[in-house]
């Protein structure tokens, strides 16, 4: 026990002294930070600004005017500045071959200086054809298309209803066509919000899968070094090589766990002072909930740690190990890749199965907790989907000491072995001493 | 007996490293292990630090087998050499003492003597990497010596060394033995080991040849050698009487003779054709007794440091 403090101490200092770590710790959060903002960033910044467009209308129904008219419900953020200003609405006769050319060439220029951003052209055939209606820009913006569509579906379908004697205003038909809203309510009567739910999940699975494997290639990674640097024959003559393996994945995977409380710690400060998205949670992000979830994170933690070290005893150089990095990867994604079927039924059988193969448990059971325990009718042990998570986290616990032992005793012989990779036969050997 | 080996056996898939070897090593005693590459002098070492485990046979660490404690107590210098090359000398000495039970404060009293001696103390706070080799093998000697062992192993004790840190290292061995430890050590250099050890052990393709201390080895094989420095080509002192081998180094020649022979007349012999700066009867060498003993082919000892298993 001693011992395996030196170790772990040793190991520990090592990734936390190192200025890697400090920046890690900082620019982690905030990449990921800037991935999920840059969208809402950007589409900010692009609609700081009015746009420009001119309407060639050829059918004399009007269309273009009221598609002109219906554009003013559009505004930027101080709710008074127009979005679009219609340059100007030309209403050219379906004969007029000529002039609409000419016109449409002259605009086009205009766009091609950048004077005008759309040219919405109305063909005579609007109201007959679905394809009627389009669009010149010198580079499409989806956000304006789908104004630009709504507006002039609603222009004509009214014109269509119209010929088809239906005598009804417009707004009605189309508020009764509008999608309904269902609201997921649980057996508590709160109302869950799904998508915040598999939002939460996907984090949480996100985070697990980077950290498992950043810190797994970390304690692999230690391993090599040690032994192309020939120290290890030094260091099993001072510990036993169990003392060594244990130090180095706990030490090492404090030192990973350091950094995820430091960030959890500051972002539940934030979310703390931010009222809005803290009540957003609360419902769902229970402790409850979270216990759970840091048990499996910890076992799988441990699980794929223990993984990676016997990977880097058996293997001479980190080159060599990679061929062995894509089933262990795999085991970690196939959860996440199937994770419709979770989301679809969190406990059909095929999820339940999954959640008691322990290379899948963690990330199966993470991604199904948040479906399962917000919609629980209160948070005591027993009852099915609890207990039924407390046996694949004892199956889990039992799969990790198993895997601690059999890989110390690979290690044992993996470590001082030089020169080549370890064949199976030899590690089948290894393992029956 | 401080340490035991009674008929240690381990066997490879293709071959025999050692086979019933026995050894008693005495307390306060510098111990050579002495053989050629591939003699299975490192599978040995590696079975008394328990990182392979014998076949059959046992080993006795003061009469009871190698425990945990033994950890502790010994200082372990493997053939392969390698420290943390990132790390700063004064942490490295600082970590492999800590694994030994040895505490930082304990390793501060005494780093800047050992560094003092072994011409390091400017390099305290550089990284290993920026020390050359050889100052890398010394610093590992240190760690290898600095928690105060009673029984000091090393394997292949001056492969990558120069003459000069062989003497450094030397004088530190002789003082730690005046002080009571006890110094297991390999090598195929017999030059050297003669200059160092009490006690020693032959072993050629993992079996003893022979063993007991140097005096005793010496002894028993007589003074039958003698060493010869002329003016002139000496090739016909093979052709006198009495005269067994003969061997021809770089400034002298060596020659082994009959029991019985009279010296004095080879020397008149030789005086009669070449003028004789020195004419002296010695103890065979180690290398000498070896080649007689374990009928080894010299070419075996032309390796350059030992890399084998």
């Amino acid at each position: 026990m001693h011992k395996f403090m030196i170790v772990f101490k040793h190991e520990y200092a090592l990734v936390v002294k190192k200025k890697s770590f400090i920046v890690g710790l900082i620019l982690t959060p905030l990449l990921m930070g800037l991935m999920m903002f840059a969208p809402i960033l950007i589409e900010k910044f692009n609609e700081k600004k009015t746009e420009h467009l001119a309407v060639i209308d050829r059918t004399n129904l009007d269309i273009g005017k009221k598609f002109v008219e219906n554009l003013e419900v559009y505004t930027l953020d101080d709710s008074v500045t127009a979005s679009f200003i219609v340059e100007n609405l030309y209403v050219i006769d379906a004969f007029d071959v000529d002039e609409f050319n000419t016109t449409k060439d002259s605009l086009k220029n205009l766009i091609s200086e950048g004077n005008l951003k759309y040219l919405v052209v109305i063909t005579p055939d609007a109201v007959t054809t679905d394809t009627g209606v389009y669009v010149v820009a010198s580079n499409e913006n989806i956000s304006a298309n789908r104004k630009f569509r709504w507006q002039l579906t609603k222009v004509i379908s009214s014109l269509r209803l119209e010929a088809s004697n239906v005598n009804i205003p417009i707004d009605s038909v189309l508020n009764m066509t509008q999608r309904i809203d269902l609201i997921a309510k649980d057996l508590k009567g709160v109302t869950v919000s799904y998508e915040i739910q598999l939002f939460i999940a996907i984090v949480f699975v996100m985070l697990m899968y980077m950290l498992i494997i950043l810190n797994g290639q970390m304690v692999m990674r230690s391993v090599i070094d040690e032994k192309t640097s020939r120290i290890m024959e030094v260091l099993v003559s001072s510990v036993t090589p169990f003392q060594l393996m244990l130090g180095k994945i706990f030490g090492l995977g404090a030192a990973t766990l350091t950094q995820v409380a430091i960030w959890v710690i500051a972002g539940y400060t934030i979310f703390a002072l931010n009222p809005i998205q803290s009540t957003m949670l609360n419902g769902i992000l229970t402790p409850f909930l979270l216990i759970f979830i840091l048990l499996f994170f910890i076992l799988g933690f441990l699980l794929y740690s223990t993984l990676f070290a016997l990977l880097g005893s058996i293997v001479d150089t980190e080159k060599e190990a990679q061929n062995f990095l894509v089933p262990i990867i795999m085991c970690l994604m196939v959860p996440v890749m199937l994770s419709s079927l979770i989301i679809d039924d969190p406990n059909s059988l095929v999820v339940r199965i999954m959640s008691f193969i322990p290379m899948f448990t963690p990330t199966t059971m993470v991604m199904r907790l948040n479906f399962l325990f917000p919609s629980l009718p209160n948070n005591s042990l027993f009852q099915p989907a609890v207990l039924e998570s407390i046996l694949t986290l004892i199956v889990l616990a039992a799969t990790v000491l198993g895997t601690i032992w059999l890989t110390s005793k690979i290690f044992r012989m993996g470590i001082l072995m030089h020169g080549k990779r370890a064949t199976l036969p030899e590690i089948i050997k290894w393992i029956r001493k | 007996m401080l340490l035991e080996l009674k008929n240690i056996r381990k066997e490879y898939e293709d071959k025999v490293a050692v086979d019933s070897l026995s050894l008693e090593i005495p307390k306060g005693v510098i111990y050579g292990i002495i053989g050629p590459n591939g003699a299975g002098k490192t599978t040995t070492i590696r079975m008394v630090m328990n990182i392979t485990v014998p076949d059959s046979g046992e080993i006795l660490f003061e009469n009871k087998p190698v425990d945990e404690t033994f950890r502790d107590r010994v200082g372990y210098l493997p053939e392969e050499r390698g420290l943390y090359k990132k790390m700063t000398l004064i942490d490295v000495v600082s970590y492999m003492a800590a694994l030994k039970d040895f505490s930082k404060s304990q390793v501060n009293e005494k780093l800047d003597y050992w560094l003092n001696r072994v011409d390091l103390i400017d390099y305290k706070d550089k990284k290993v990497e920026e020390l050359s080799k050889g100052m890398q093998q010394k610093l590992q000697f240190i760690t290898t010596i600095i928690h105060e062992p009673e029984i000091i192993i090393l394997d292949e004790i001056f492969s990558g060394l120069d003459p000069i840190n062989i003497e450094i290292i030397k004088d530190i061995l002789l003082d730690l033995k005046r002080e009571g430890k006890t110094i297991l050590f390999s090598t195929h250099v017999m030059e050297q080991a003669e200059k160092l050890c009490d006690n020693l052990c032959m072993i050629s393709q993992g079996q003893k040849v022979l063993d007991g201390t140097l005096t005793d080895v010496k002894s028993r094989f007589g003074k039958n050698s003698i060493q010869i420095n002329i003016d002139g080509d000496g090739k016909f002192i093979k052709e006198l009487s009495g005269v067994k081998s003969f061997t021809e180094y770089n400034n002298y020649i060596e020659i082994k003779i009959d029991k019985n022979s009279d010296t004095n007349q080879i020397l008149k012999s030789v005086a009669d054709k070449v003028m004789v700066k020195r004419f002296e009867i010695v103890e065979p060498s180690l290398y000498e007794i070896f080649i007689e003993t374990a009928k080894a082919d010299p070419t075996d000892f032309n390796g350059n440091g030992g890399q084998h298993a």
